[in-house]
């Protein structure tokens, strides 16, 4: 995905057949690419971000309950055994 | 506590209310039983642990089980509380005068004191007022009075900490029967002389009334000493009562997490109760051994005429209060006792030393 912009930016310059240099200088067109490429990863780190929200929303939402079983009834047995024969 | 004695509480509490029987959900399936419950309010109490450390044994939950243990205090303040908390009535006094005669204090009602226990929870703005310099963290005070055989016939619980004796004795209940007139009537002679109020060992701070026996402080002759030691010996009665009732009820030696003042009361008061009823369980009471070589009992002890109704009549609740502050009567008192003494165990000392 990083190398898109330069390969879009390549054939509109190309298009006017016009050299590049005379409008650009190299350095411009460098920091140009640097912007660009900053503003793009900061886009997809924020798309991760909210992919990764919505899916825990989602399991937190709905879908099944988890529970801790307790067996109250072996314990009330055990209990009895310990104490109460 | 024996298991015996557990049973029944844990059927006493079933009669007082349906928590504390077996139930079913709405899947047929039981909950948990009246043994489970109370065996998790118990070892809280006794053992002083989280709520939480029953989860592995008993698989009750954290909420579930602070719940337990608030209605089971409840509970058996409400089913056992008149019985086990109740004020000394004239059989109680009789008994409780037979052994303080032997002991050399005849119509002795028990020992007086304080007690503080430690409140973790509270509330940072009332800290100031819990707290008193001597225990440095905020307490909540019980006043209690305790006889010979650890039975604590009166408890008062919830003056904040920062109280003296004095103070929590004058907010206290302790006399509020004797003030209406309600108290078994009490008459004895010590030294040939006549008294009829009956009184508490207490230790320095109380005031001088003719119901507090306190010690002398730096005695002097040899009958003072031994005033002083008879009396001091006597006094630790309650000072054991404590330590007991901490030791069965390790909650009260911890620091107290609950945030509720009203349910620390409830178990403060749970606490004496069950104290009171493992020693009438396992026979502690003190029965009185006859002795045919003992002179004939000075003392009668009477039911109280109740001639008034719901209100007492001011103007004999006044003439007692007058009677039950007269320092000249206490000074009387505590000479009668001192020449007592002497003449009961004089002898022995005087070949001990």
């Amino acid at each position: 995905m990083s190398s898109q912009p330069p390969s879009d930016a390549e054939p509109q310059d190309e298009d006017g057949s016009i050299y590049p240099e005379e409008l650009y200088t190299f350095e411009e067109f460098e920091a140009e690419q640097e912007v660009l490429e900053d503003l793009q990863d900061e886009m997809v780190a924020e798309l991760k971000n909210d992919i990764e929200a919505l899916e825990e929303g989602r399991r937190r939402s709905s879908g099944p309950r988890r529970y801790v079983a307790r067996p109250r009834e072996e314990a009330n047995q055990r209990l009895m055994d310990d104490y109460f024969t | 506590m024996r298991r015996l004695l557990f049973l029944r509480i844990v059927h006493a509490l079933g009669e007082w209310s349906p928590f504390f029987t077996l139930r079913v959900d709405a899947a047929n399936r039981p909950g948990l039983s009246p043994i489970q419950k109370c065996t998790a309010a118990i070892r809280q109490l006794a053992n002083g642990s989280p709520a939480d450390q029953l989860d592995e044994y008993i698989k009750i939950g954290e909420s579930t089980a602070v719940e337990c243990l608030k209605l089971f205090v409840e509970g058996v303040i409400a089913k056992f509380g008149a019985e086990y908390l109740r004020r000394p009535t004239v059989q109680d006094v009789e008994r409780l005068m037979e052994i303080g005669e032997r002991r050399g204090f005849p119509s002795m009602l028990g020992s007086v004191d304080c007690m503080h226990w430690h409140w973790e929870k509270c509330p940072y703005a009332w800290k100031g007022m819990y707290t008193r310099g001597d225990h440095g963290v905020p307490t909540i005070i019980l006043e209690a009075v305790a006889s010979h055989d650890r039975w604590i016939w009166h408890a008062f619980f919830g003056v904040a900490g920062s109280n003296n004796d004095i103070n929590v004795l004058n907010q206290s209940h302790l006399f509020v029967e004797q003030l209406r007139g309600e108290a078994p009537q009490v008459q004895y002679s010590i030294n040939g002389r006549q008294h009829n109020i009956g009184y508490y060992l207490a230790d320095g701070i109380y005031p001088e009334w003719p119901v507090f026996v306190k010690s002398i402080r730096k005695p002097q002759s040899d009958k003072h000493k031994l005033f002083a030691e008879k009396q001091e010996g006597a006094r630790k009665d309650v000072e054991c009562a404590f330590g007991i009732l901490q030791s069965r009820f390790c909650i009260l030696r911890r620091p107290a997490r609950l945030y509720d003042q009203g349910d620390l009361e409830n178990i403060m008061l749970a606490c004496i109760i069950l104290h009171n009823m493992i020693i009438e369980d396992e026979k502690d009471i003190e029965q009185v051994p006859i002795d045919l070589n003992e002179e004939a009992s000075t003392y009668t002890v009477q039911e109280a005429t109740i001639s008034h109704g719901e209100n007492p009549e001011m103007e004999d609740v006044l003439n007692r209060n007058t009677t039950l502050h007269d320092r000249q009567a206490y000074r009387q008192l505590q000479s009668d006792l001192i020449d007592h003494i002497w003449q009961k165990f004089g002898n022995t000392y005087s070949q001990n030393n």
